[in-house]
């Protein structure tokens, strides 16, 4: 009698299983019945803007042969690929300096210098006589630092980068006090 | 029996006769139909040759204020002194180099420049020349190229030289 007892629930649960596999059969067709309307679906849209397109055009079907077509995209390649800024800099390589609290601003051509030093030298020049002690850029005890603008328009520190990475990047330079360039641009 | 006969033969007379009235009727429409035709085409060959002439002699007006407006070759900016009551306004198109353009303004305003370096600017005389760019920059005029400078300039002003470095 004891032994006769388990079997039963083991009877019990197998059942519970087939019926779990039928409804699981059930869900299965389900997702083939959605799929139809699913497939329904791409088909519309595909007719859909062919009819408007037939609309569109007053009833002409435009199969893509058309000249105006072909013209358009050459405009808008060639209107993409024009930028007067970017090669105007990279012609003549002169970036505008500024310096804080000056009005009028200065042009240095950075292809005209190989190093930082030079350039240094030459900002000192031209804004030197602002400060009783000079710019002395790039030195530790100066008061002074060059932050310059690169070509995604984000404001860095100059001298971090190797000096021919800076001169490719290079779209504008900042002569700033040192305690203002730890405040946000 | 005559009498019959005869009768038999009015029908086939009248019988005979409505087809030749229609046919003449069909023969005046058309008739008519083509001459309102060549009316038609007499009066579009008349028209054709009228806006023809008058494109030819200036049609539509253009006022000759825009047509000097159309004119690329001149460049006029606007040129302001500290202390000058009044602005000037200068064809950048007419100087071919800084010199030209120094001297004319020197002219203009009886003020003397320094001569410039690339070092110093214009040193001596206390007058600064600047100029606004496109991008709304008051820069130093001298340190880029003429041909750069004169595409950018938008004004131009003569500062002195003791309001340039401190003026905020």
């Amino acid at each position: 009698m004891y032994c006769s007892d388990p079997p039963h629930p083991l009877h019990l649960v197998a059942s519970d299983k087939q019926q779990k596999d039928h409804k699981l059969i059930l869900s299965w067709k389900k997702p083939t019945m959605d799929s139809d309307p699913l497939g329904v679906f791409p088909n519309s849209p595909k007719y859909h803007p062919y009819y408007s397109q037939t609309t569109e055009f007053g009833g002409v079907i435009d199969l893509g042969l058309s000249l105006r077509t072909i013209q358009h995209e050459i405009y808008h390649s060639s209107g993409q690929r024009y930028c007067s800024n970017e090669g105007y800099r990279r012609k003549w390589g002169y970036v505008k300096v500024t310096m804080d609290g000056l009005v009028v601003g200065r042009k240095v051509c950075v292809l005209d210098h190989g190093s930082y030093s030079t350039l240094a030298h030459q900002l000192e020049d031209m804004f030197g006589m602002q400060s009783v002690s000079g710019l002395r850029l790039f030195q530790m005890e100066s008061e002074f630092c060059l932050v310059y603008r690169d070509e995604e328009g984000l404001w860095r520190n100059a001298g971090d980068v190797p000096w021919n990475e800076f001169i490719e990047s290079v779209e504008r330079l900042r002569i700033t006090r040192r305690n203002d360039a730890v405040l946000p641009f | 029996m005559e009498v019959t006969n005869g009768l038999n033969l009015k029908d086939t007379e009248l019988r005979l006769g409505l087809p030749g009235a229609q046919e003449e009727q069909q023969l005046e429409l058309s008739c008519v139909r083509s001459n309102n035709k060549r009316k038609n085409n007499d009066s579009t060959e008349e028209s054709a040759p009228p806006p023809a002439k008058t494109q030819i002699v200036g049609w539509p007006p253009v006022r000759s204020n825009r047509k000097n407006n159309n004119n690329k070759n001149v460049s006029y900016v606007k040129v302001s002194m500290d202390g000058a009551p009044y602005l000037r306004k200068i064809d950048l198109k007419m100087y071919k180099n800084y010199p030209e353009l120094l001297k004319a303004l020197e002219n203009m305003f009886k003020f003397t420049v320094g001569e410039y370096s690339e070092r110093e600017g214009y040193k001596g005389s206390g007058f600064v020349p600047t100029y606004e760019d496109k991008d709304g920059d008051w820069m130093l005029v001298g340190d880029v190229p003429w041909d750069m400078f004169s595409s950018s300039c938008q004004k131009l002003r003569i500062m002195k030289g003791s309001e340039a470095p401190t003026a905020l």
